[in-house]
């Protein structure tokens, strides 16, 4: 994968000089569509909760929060981030962004 | 059970242990109840939902192979408790997790 630049040299990861590990800033858009499809996929479970008719106070709290065609893409794929420029990072530097839970909405006043 | 518990938070964890989920793609029948509600909104990014009417698998056309004609500890009443199979069927609406 990473031997054209490697050239003669045995392909270890010393030899590629830190190029491995490079993470873009970005997502690239089939990453961002699996996001979108990871958000769907937690409304249908919250939907399946509320057809189900349980009381629960976790719910009542879920339930309002935007669904994924509701959302702003900002949102979608960045979170809030204390340390970062402008207080906001790509979510895909969330260590298990994939199954964890992010949150939906932005911070007041970020 | 859609995506691992690994690397997640340690309590994450225990819910999905709580509920019966033992490895991806492990799929469990539990009531609908509040309480499993609250422990499924905390594992709702690594499962899947879904309403089902039976809380067992449907069973394949083999027979099971025996019938209980009798029991050979006398203490068990016939209608009691113990005398229950392990696993009753229930007709309460259920939610299968995978």
């Amino acid at each position: 994968m990473f031997g054209s630049f490697v050239g003669a040299f045995r392909p270890t990861l010393t030899a590629f000089g830190g190029r491995a590990w490079r993470i873009p800033w970005r997502m690239s858009k089939t990453r961002k569509a699996n996001v979108r499809k990871r958000l769907r996929e937690v409304d249908g479970v919250i939907d399946t909760l509320i057809a189900s008719g349980v009381q629960c106070r976790q719910l009542d709290l879920i339930k309002d929060l935007p669904r994924e065609s509701e959302m702003l893409p900002r949102d979608k794929y960045t979170t809030f981030s204390r340390t970062a420029k402008n207080h906001r990072k790509s979510v895909h530097k969330v260590p298990h962004f994939t199954k964890r839970p992010i949150p939906r909405t932005t911070p007041k006043n970020f | 059970m859609r995506r691992s518990p690994i690397g997640l938070h340690p309590q994450t964890r225990e819910n999905a242990r709580v509920l019966g989920l033992k490895r991806c793609g492990h799929v469990v029948y539990r009531p609908v109840t509040n309480e499993l509600a609250g422990v499924i909104i905390k594992v709702k990014e690594i499962i899947k939902l879904e309403l089902v009417d039976r809380v067992d698998p449907p069973k394949t056309g083999a027979p099971s192979g025996f019938e209980v004609i009798g029991r050979l500890n006398p203490r068990i009443a016939p209608g009691s408790k113990a005398a229950k199979p392990l696993l009753p069927l229930r007709t309460r609406r259920s939610t299968a997790e995978n």
